[in-house]
């Protein structure tokens, strides 16, 4: 397993210690990604020799975006890119009918949950698949056991809980007749402290978990079955982003024991484990 | 050219058939398992195959919703259930995970519509979508006027869209508030709603995210002249009073259409009625625009119970009907009835028996049967409501 790091800024020195591998969205069609154009891209992959790049096309396309979704990719084809990661399905059928040379990473969000949907893109000629992360670990090692795509899971971060193409922080401050710059806003359940992250942009609202993702005791159960683990810094203090990507680098490379590598994460981040370890019901009567 | 098809939602075999009576052409139901509205009724393999023969007698047909987004556990019974529900006589099955498009396709001969929970919402998809031999495509909620019609146009694939009903705040499949907030699994079939819920945020209470529900009446023209396919109606859980009056509305309207007789006074007796059965402030969204703040729904969930339905006719001997009665009402009320022949009649409520045939002043005993004598000649199933008009 490598890590990759799904990064904020375009300042890779201080991380290229722990990992090369880092994953970026590409400007106006990428939700919950720091966007780079395709000259930044340029740039970086000039500036930083032997780094792998994935970038993430993941908003939902429109007609009136697929003259230049396909201009992009084109251009994306042509540069040293590692792979492209796609929510919407034109981007898929964009790259095979244009035949182009370039990895695909299935990246539906919340819907990349069993072994069979992620055969369905391998067989397609899909190389990656980015595993939910509403799913736990046990059925991520299933979908391992039983898939031959190359996987990504993510470990560490504010995952994405909700999109909108609506301007939902916005419309309220409208409507309350009120200002409102924030660019990150919080919001809570009446009744429990439980935080959400929600923020806005030109392609609508995106909430975020509150709590950092811990995903790190799934990491010691997943390393040697997955291709990429994914860190990410977006609302995280970068100088304990570094610690924290120092201590995954430590364990892949074998440096620290298990427990120690737990305790001192969790001292950084706490504790929180989405759905590693719990499965969600659905049928609430019989 | 084909005909629009006004597509109702069931969530039992008593709602299939009433929606096959007011008016649907085709009705689409969930099965026990699989399908995004675990907490409906829903309906076995042998109420399959019944509510399968009551509509294709009628010439009707039937859908299943097989679109929960599967985790591997969801996976080994599948199979079978898909031969089982194929042989009840299923004519298609709306899905959103691909590995099961391939699956009906090569095994089966009925048709694989795509769920609006894949949130398809260009051309190129659609034309990737028809090289897996998909039937039909329910487009993302997102989409507009234009858009659908260039989709249209460029592809030929069949377009199914949502004309009434509630609207997901967010991207169908790219929300999972209600795992995060409950639990409960909003990609099979758990989603406990969370966009409708009154939170905080920063120091203000009161944030909702909620959006208005959707009624797309007076573009019903426009749609049918821009070739989509399917009219659907969202609403599995929704009452047989609420399907009846909806689809009955909707029926009026695209018949109008179709007989070149729509007038504004129609249309605007139409959106009344559909107004007044929803009880939520509504909005076309997406069609003509950008949704926004007129789209938005800041009253929270504050709608009250609806007891405009006051009863269901159950049978008839000679002028006696038997009523099924659901809500209060009195000797002395104006009434309206609505029945299965798309008909509203005003009547007064002249006379009442209960079970025993003795005189009653008032019907306040829900569910209770009732008689009532009428000289007109009403149909089965025809319901009895407040007057809307």
């Amino acid at each position: 397993m490598k890590i990759l790091t799904k990064v904020n800024n375009q300042e890779l020195s201080k991380y290229l210690k722990f990992t090369n591998s880092f994953l970026y969205g590409l400007k106006n069609y990428s939700v919950d990604y720091y966007e780079l154009d395709i000259n930044e891209i340029k740039c970086l992959l000039n500036k930083y020799n032997d780094i792998e790049l994935f970038i993430s096309i993941n908003k939902n396309i429109f007609n009136k975006d697929l003259d230049d979704l396909k201009d992009k990719l084109i251009e994306l084809s042509k540069l040293n890119i590692k792979g492209i990661l796609f929510y919407d399905l034109s981007v898929l059928s964009l790259v095979k009918s244009l035949k182009l040379d370039i990895d695909l990473v299935y990246h539906q969000t919340h819907m990349v949950t069993n072994y069979n949907i992620c055969d369905f893109y391998y067989n397609l000629g899909v190389k990656y698949a980015y595993l939910s992360t509403e799913i736990t670990v046990d059925e991520m090692l299933e979908i391992s056991d039983k898939t031959k795509i190359d996987l990504m899971v993510y470990f560490i971060g504010h995952p994405i809980i909700s999109h909108s193409k609506r301007k939902l922080v916005s419309n309220y401050y409208k409507h309350l007749n009120k200002e409102n710059n924030n660019k990150l806003n919080i919001i809570k359940e009446k009744n429990r402290d439980i935080k959400y992250y929600i923020e806005e942009n030109d392609l609508g609202t995106n909430i975020l978990t509150g709590d950092i993702l811990n995903g790190s005791k799934a990491f010691l159960s997943l390393k040697d079955k997955i291709s990429y683990g994914i860190l990410d810094n977006n609302y995280i203090d970068d100088d304990m982003f570094l610690k924290v990507l120092e201590l995954y680098s430590n364990k892949l490379n074998e440096k620290i024991e298990d427990d120690k590598f737990l305790k001192d994460i969790e001292l950084l981040i706490g504790n929180y484990d989405g759905f590693f370890y719990t499965k969600t019901m659905y049928k609430v009567k019989k | 050219m084909k005909r629009v098809e006004l597509l109702s939602p069931a969530g039992d075999l008593e709602r299939l058939k009433i929606a096959c009576i007011y008016g649907a052409d085709a009705i689409y139901i969930g099965g026990q398992d699989y399908s995004l509205r675990a907490n409906a009724n829903n309906f076995s393999i042998a109420e399959i195959k019944e509510g399968c023969e009551f509509a294709h007698k009628l010439g009707k047909k039937v859908y299943l919703t097989l679109n929960i987004v599967f985790h591997n556990e969801d996976i080994d019974g599948v199979y079978d259930y898909i031969k089982d529900v194929v042989d009840a006589g299923i004519d298609a099955f709306i899905v959103s995970d691909l590995f099961l498009v391939d699956y009906i396709k090569n095994n089966f001969k009925v048709e694989v519509h795509l769920s609006t929970q894949l949130s398809i919402s260009n051309k190129e998809s659609v034309k990737f979508l028809k090289t897996r031999k998909v039937d039909r495509v329910v487009l993302a909620r997102e989409v507009g006027r234009d858009d659908i019609k260039e989709i249209i146009d460029e592809t030929g694939m069949d377009i199914e869209v949502f004309i009434h009903g509630a609207m997901c705040t967010f991207v169908s499949g790219r929300c999972v508030l209600s795992n995060y907030f409950t639990n409960r699994d909003s990609n099979r079939g758990g989603c406990a709603q969370i966009c409708r819920f009154s939170l905080d945020i920063n120091d203000e209470e009161n944030f909702s995210m909620a959006v208005k529900d959707l009624n797309m009446s007076k573009f019903i023209k426009d749609m049918i002249s821009i070739g989509i396919r399917s009219f659907k109606i969202e609403g599995r859980m929704r009452s047989p009073f609420y399907l009846a009056v909806v689809l009955s509305s909707y029926r009026r309207i695209i018949d109008a259409v179709y007989s070149n007789t729509l007038t504004d006074d129609i249309l605007d007796k139409e959106m009344k009625i559909l107004s007044r059965v929803s009880n939520r402030e509504n909005s076309s969204h997406f069609y003509m625009k950008e949704a926004d703040l007129s789209d938005q729904y800041y009253s929270g969930r504050q709608e009250v119970s609806n007891q405009d339905y006051l009863g269901i006719v159950l049978d008839k001997n000679d002028n006696i009907y038997t009523i099924r009665q659901r809500n209060y009402f009195k000797l002395g009320d104006d009434v309206e009835i609505i029945t299965p022949n798309m008909d509203i009649i005003n009547i007064k409520i002249n006379n009442l028996y209960n079970d025993k045939m003795e005189p009653i002043e008032v019907a306040n005993q829900a569910d209770s049967k009732l008689f009532i004598k009428l000289d007109i000649d009403i149909p089965k199933f025809s319901m009895i409501r407040v007057p809307y008009l």
